[in-house]
């Protein structure tokens, strides 16, 4: 397959890719930003959890 | 039903069923890519542009699914005072928002090659756009109390009259004039699409849908966390 015509979508590749690319971002970023915050909060439990054990013993 | 409001059981099914809307969603987005972009045939009126429509019709029917499960949870959150309800409205609200900014900006670069413009004051067009707000107003009512139980509340209540929204877009391409094509999938007959673009747009609705269960699971579990984590911190400060 040609790759310049690929790319070049028939001459609406300048909005073809956009559309694609906008999307892939976006969901890519939310999840993302979702896995951080379910990480942090799994590692700050964890970390109140010793403490909590600790202060036990 | 209160049985199912146990945080514990819920947080357990949804770990468990996580691994398994991410699998199916990475498999056929990425199938659905392939055919998208390969497979499919240009369209005899639209040429290669109908391409956009394997991004742009799956983002739009998710950003009416997302607030339909954002109404419902709302509701079973208000009527049966159900803490999880309110947590999957909490948890979906941001991806049913981003899903929404998806299916306008999609549309936008749709609609300039094909009708001329990036924006038209159409009724498909504004209530897709008052959707968006309806979300953003979920969002920023949501926390905007001190008290999390009456943010939680007064959100759901804006959930649900917003309800109203969503059959005035299903329907807003039948009911007023417009330049938006009416549905040709969803419809009364079996859809008026052929099997060549029917398959790749399937594809990446089912790959949408498993993406937004496992983001929200993702979601709920770490507000599940947050919520642990202030518990235990007041604990602390009263002891």
């Amino acid at each position: 397959m040609d790759l310049i015509a690929f790319i070049d979508m028939g001459g609406y590749g300048a909005f073809i890719w956009p559309s694609y690319g906008l999307s892939a971002l976006v969901l890519i970023a939310i999840l993302w930003q979702s896995r951080a915050r379910l990480k942090r909060s799994d590692a700050e439990l964890e970390s109140m959890r010793r403490q909590g054990e600790s202060e036990e013993a | 039903m209160h049985r199912f409001a146990n945080p514990t059981r819920f947080l357990k099914l949804i770990s468990a069923l996580q691994p398994w809307a991410a699998g199916v969603s990475v498999l056929c987005l990425a199938a659905g890519l392939y055919f998208a972009l390969i497979v499919s045939p240009a369209d005899y009126q639209q040429s290669e542009t109908v391409r956009i429509m394997y991004v742009h019709v799956p983002a739009s029917w998710m950003a009416m699914f997302c607030y339909s499960a954002l109404a419902i949870a709302s509701a079973v959150g208000l009527i049966w005072r159900h803490l999880t309800a309110f947590v999957v409205a909490r948890a979906t609200a941001p991806i049913g928002a981003a899903f929404t900014f998806l299916a306008l900006a999609t549309g936008s670069l749709w609609g300039k090659p094909m009708w001329g413009t990036w924006w038209v004051w159409d009724a498909r067009l504004t209530s897709v756009l008052i959707l968006l707000f309806l979300y953003l107003g979920y969002i920023a009512l949501e926390s905007a109390f001190d008290d999390r139980g009456r943010g939680m509340r007064a959100a759901a209540i804006l959930a649900i009259v917003g309800a109203v929204n969503v059959p005035i877009i299903k329907f807003s391409v039948d009911w007023w004039n417009t330049l938006h094509q009416p549905a040709s999938v969803v419809k009364f007959g079996g859809p008026a699409i052929h099997s060549s673009m029917l398959t790749p747009l399937l594809l990446m609705a089912v790959g949408y849908t498993a993406f937004y269960f496992w983001v929200m699971f993702v979601r709920v579990r770490a507000e599940f966390n947050d919520a642990r984590i202030q518990a235990r911190r007041l604990r602390q400060t009263e002891a």
